[in-house]
C-alpha cells in the first residue's frame, strides 16, 4: 500500500483555481523531488496535504496509508505522521522552542495512546536531535523562530522533523537561503532520518540539494499539475533547459 | 428605616441623609465637610451617561436596577479564616484583609516593616499624613465614583513606608465583599504613602463571596516620594457576581518609579481608573495591563498620565483578549503640560478578538502642550494569528490547545513584568486555567 496517494486533486483559494487535477503517489522508503516555476502550486500542494483550511478542495482526494484524509483537521494529519517543513517558518513570540516541542511531542503521543515523555527523556531527545542539525541549545529557550536568521529557521524545521520522526515529510524549499555548510548539515540530517518506513517529498528550485539527498523520482509541477515525472537525471535536464522546455514538451504530449 | 426608591442616586443620597442624622453634633468637623462637598458633587452630576466622554463606552445605568443594601456603618459579615486561606497566594505571607469596606484585623496577618493599619485608626494616629495626602489626589470632580467614595467610605487600609524603608516582602491587600445576605454596595478607601527613598511592593485582589451581586467601589490614593520605588499589582479574577469600580490616583515626586500592573481575568463588570501626576524631574511611570473577557464580562481600563514636569518618562502597554460576548475598553490618556519639556511618553494598546460577538473599544489620547518631547501611541486589534495556529496544528497540537498556547504567550509579556516570583507564577497558573490548560 502506498503511503501517500493524491488523486486528481483540485484546490482553490477565493476564485483562484490553483491545483487542477494533480496526481502523486509516494511509497515508504522513497524520496520524491517536486520542482516547478514560481507560483505553479508547489506550496499549495504541501499545505493542502497538511490540511490547511484556507483552501477549498473542489475535486479529488488524498489518501494516507490507504485512509481518505481529505476532511481531517491539520493536527489529526500531523498526529498520523505527516510533517510539513514550512517554506516560511512562522515566528511565535512568547512560546519557547522547548515548550513548543514538548506540547507537540506529547500531543502526538497522546493521540497514539502513549504516556507523555518524562522530562528526562524529553531533554535527552532534544539534546540528541539538536546535535543532529547542529543547533545550539540556547535556541531551545528562545521563542519559536523569533529573530532567527533564514538559515536558522530552516534548520529548526529539520530539528522538529527529527524530534517528531514522521512517516511522511514534506520539505518546502528547506534548501532555499541555506549556505553550503548549512545545506550539508540539513541534508545529512535528512539522510540520517531516512529509512524504509518513511518517505520524503522535497520541494526545491535547485538541483544542488539533490546532490546531497538523492531522489528516487523527480516531478515537474506546472500550472497546478504534475506535467512530467522522471528519475534524478530529470533535475539536471531541467536545470540545463529550464521549465519552458517541460511546458512545451507537456503540451506536445497532450496534443500528440 | 428602609431606604426608599430603587434609583441609584436616590439610594446614595438617602443613605447619606441617614448617616448624617446619626451624627448628632459632629457635623462641623473638617472631615464631614469633605463628605458633604463630595455628596453635593455627586448630587449635581448623578451617574454618568454615555454622553460623558469618560464613560462613552460603558453604561452604568444598570446600577439603577440593583436592589442593594446600603447600611454604611454595618460591619457584620460571615467571612472566615478558611475563606482567606482560599484567597492567599503561596509564598506571600503578609496580607491585609478588607471586608465590606472595613479593615479586618482578625483576618489579616503580617509581619512587615511597613506601617499597616485601618484608615479609622490612622485618621487619629496619623493626622499629619492625613492633612497632607488624604483626598489630595483623588479626582472627585471628574469621577462621581470617587465622590461617592469620599462621601460614604468609613474605612480601608492605610499603608506607609517611612523614609528610606526597604521592604522586600510584598503585602497582599485582599478586598472582599460578602454578599451572602443580599446585594451589597461597599466602599473602601485606601491611603498609601511611600516616603522618600522607600521601596516596596503591593499586590491587590478583589473578591465577591456569596450568591448575590457585590458592588465594590474602592478609591486608593498613593503618594510616591522622592527616589521611591513602588510596584503595585492588581489581580482581578472575581466571580460573575462581582461589580468593581476602582480608582487609583498617584502623585509622584522627583526620581521616583511607580509601576502599576493590572490583570483582569473575570468579573461581571470592572472599571479601573488609574492616574498619576508628576511633580518633579526624572520620574518614571510604568503602566501594564492585561485583560481577558469571557461570557458577558465588561472590562474597562481608563488611564491618565499627567506629565506636569520636565525630563520624565511614562511607558504604557495594555493587552486584551476578548472572547464570547465580552466587551473590553481601553482609554489611555497622556497629558504633556507646557512645562514638561523632554518628556518621553509611550503608550500601546493591543487587542485580540476571539469571536464576532466580542467587542473592543480602544481610545488612545495624546494631548501635548510642550514642543520638545518624544511621544508615541498606537493601538491595534486583531484576531489570533492564523499562520501561527496552522504552524502549531501542523505539529500535532489540537486547535484549542494551540489557541491556548498562543493566548498564554500573548499574556506573558505583561505577566513577565511582575517582579514578585510567587505572584508571577500564580497569575500564570490562573491564566492557564482560564484557557483550559
Ligand atoms: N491566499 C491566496 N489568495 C490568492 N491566491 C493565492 C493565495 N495563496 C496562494 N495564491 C496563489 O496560488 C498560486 C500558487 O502559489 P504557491 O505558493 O503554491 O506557489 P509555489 O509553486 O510554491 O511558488 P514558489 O516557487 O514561488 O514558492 C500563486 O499564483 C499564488 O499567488
Ligand atoms: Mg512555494
Amino acid at each position: 500500500m502506498s503511503l501517500l496517494k493524491v488523486e486528481n486533486l483540485q484546490a482553490k483559494i477565493e476564485d483562484n483555481q490553483i491545483l487542477k487535477g494533480l496526481n502523486l503517489e509516494v511509497n515508504p522508503g522513497e524520496v520524491h523531488a517536486i520542482m516547478g516555476p514560481n507560483g505553479s502550486g508547489k506550496s499549495t500542494l504541501a499545505s493542502v496535504i497538511a490540511g490547511r483550511e484556507d483552501y477549498e478542495i473542489n475535486g479529488g482526494r488524498i489518501l494516507f496509508e490507504g485512509e481518505d484524509i481529505t476532511d481531517l483537521e491539520v493536527h489529526e494529519r500531523a498526529q498520523k505522521g505527516i510533517f510539513l517543513a514550512f517554506q516560511y517558518p512562522v515566528e511565535i513570540p512568547g512560546v519557547s522552542n522547548a515548550n513548543f516541542m514538548k506540547s507537540s511531542v506529547n500531543a502526538i503521543r497522546e493521540a497514539r495512546g502513549e504516556e507523555p515523555l518524562s522530562a528526562k527523556d524529553f531533554l535527552a531527545r532534544m539534546r540528541e536531535k539538536s546535535a543532529l542539525v547542529e543547533i545550539d541549545k540556547s535556541f531551545m529557550s528562545r521563542a519559536v523562530n523569533e529573530g532567527f536568521s533564514g538559515g536558522e529557521k530552516k534548520r529548526n524545521e529539520i530539528f522538529q522533523l527529527a524530534m517528531l520522526e514522521p512517516k511522511l515529510a514534506l520539505l518546502d524549499e528547506t534548501d532555499s537561503g541555506l549556505d553550503i555548510d548549512a545545506l550539508k548539515i540539513v541534508s545529512q540530517g535528512v539522510n540520517t532520518l531516512r529509512n524504509e518506513n518513511n518517505a520524503f517529498v522535497l520541494i526545491t528550485h535547485y538541483q544542488r540539494l539533490l546532490n546531497y539527498i538523492v531522489p528516487d523520482f523527480v516531478h515537474v509541477l506546472a500550472d497546478g499539475k504534475i506535467v512530467k515525472s522522471g528519475g534524478k537525471e530529470l533535475a539536471l535536464e531541467l536545470e540545463e533547459k529550464g521549465y519552458d522546455w517541460v511546458k512545451d514538451h507537456a503540451i506536445e504530449e497532450q496534443t500528440a | 428605616m428602609p431606604i426608599q426608591g430603587n434609583n441609584f442616586k436616590e439610594r446614595i443620597l438617602s443613605s447619606f441623609d441617614i448617616y448624617e442624622n446619626h451624627l448628632n453634633g459632629h457635623k462641623d468637623s473638617a472631615q464631614h465637610k469633605v463628605r458633604v462637598d463630595a455628596i453635593k458633587h455627586f448630587e449635581s452630576k448623578g451617574l454618568p451617561t454615555l454622553k460623558n466622554e469618560l464613560w462613552k463606552y460603558t453604561n452604568v445605568g444598570f446600577l439603577n436596577g440593583l436592589d442593594f443594601k446600603l447600611d454604611i456603618t454595618e460591619t457584620n459579615h460571615s467571612i472566615t479564616k478558611e475563606d482567606i486561606d482560599n484567597l492567599k497566594v503561596e509564598g506571600i505571607d503578609n496580607y491585609v484583609v478588607i471586608v465590606n469596606g472595613f479593615y479586618n484585623d482578625e483576618l489579616s496577618s503580617f509581619d512587615t516593616s511597613l506601617e499597616v493599619k485601618s484608615m479609622k485608626t490612622a485618621l487619629n494616629d496619623n493626622k499629619v499624613d492625613f492633612e497632607m495626602h488624604y483626598n489630595a489626589y483623588l479626582k472627585n470632580d471628574t469621577n462621581v465614583f470617587s465622590s461617592i467614595n469620599t462621601a460614604l467610605s468609613f474605612d480601608g487600609v492605610f499603608i506607609k513606608a517611612k523614609k528610606g524603608l526597604v521592604e522586600e516582602k510584598p503585602l497582599h491587600i485582599i478586598n472582599i465583599v460578602d454578599t451572602k445576605s443580599g446585594t451589597q454596595f461597599k466602599q473602601a478607601r485606601n491611603l498609601i504613602i511611600a516616603e522618600d527613598n522607600s521601596n516596596f511592593k503591593l499586590y491587590e485582589t478583589n473578591h465577591t463571596i456569596g450568591d448575590n451581586t457585590g458592588i465594590s467601589n474602592i478609591s486608593t490614593e498613593i503618594y510616591v516620594g522622592h527616589n521611591t520605588h513602588l510596584e503595585h499589582i492588581k489581580f482581578q479574577n472575581d466571580t460573575d457576581n462581582g461589580i468593581y469600580f476602582a480608582q487609583s490616583e498617584a502623585k509622584q515626586e522627583r526620581d521616583s518609579n511607580y509601576t502599576s500592573n493590572t490583570i483582569t481575568l473575570n468579573g461581571k463588570f470592572v472599571r479601573n481608573d488609574l492616574g498619576t501626576t508628576h511633580n518633579g524631574e526624572n520620574i518614571e511611570t510604568h503602566y501594564y495591563g492585561y485583560y481577558y473577557g469571557s461570557g458577558r464580562n465588561l472590562i474597562d481600563n481608563h488611564t491618565m498620565v499627567d506629565h506636569a514636569t520636565p525630563h520624565c518618562e511614562s511607558n504604557e502597554l495594555y493587552k486584551g483578549v476578548l472572547g464570547d460576548s465580552s466587551i473590553g475598553t481601553f482609554n489611555g490618556k497622556i497629558l504633556v503640560r507646557p512645562d514638561a519639556q523632554k518628556t518621553n511618553a509611550y503608550q500601546s494598546s493591543k487587542n485580540v478578538l476571539l469571536t464576532d460577538t466580542a467587542k473592543v473599544n480602544a481610545k488612545p489620547e495624546l494631548e501635548i502642550y510642550a514642543d520638545d518631547v518624544k511621544c508615541s501611541h498606537g493601538s491595534s486589534t486583531g484576531s489570533i494569528d492564523k499562520d501561527a495556529l496552522f504552524y502549531l496544528q501542523a505539529r500535532g497540537i489540537p486547535k484549542e490547545k494551540a489557541k491556548a498556547l498562543l493566548l498564554l504567550a500573548y499574556s506573558q509579556e505583561i505577566i513577565d513584568k511582575i517582579t514578585i516570583e510567587p505572584i508571577r507564577e500564580y497569575i500564570t497558573q490562573q491564566v492557564e486555567l482560564k484557557f483550559g490548560m
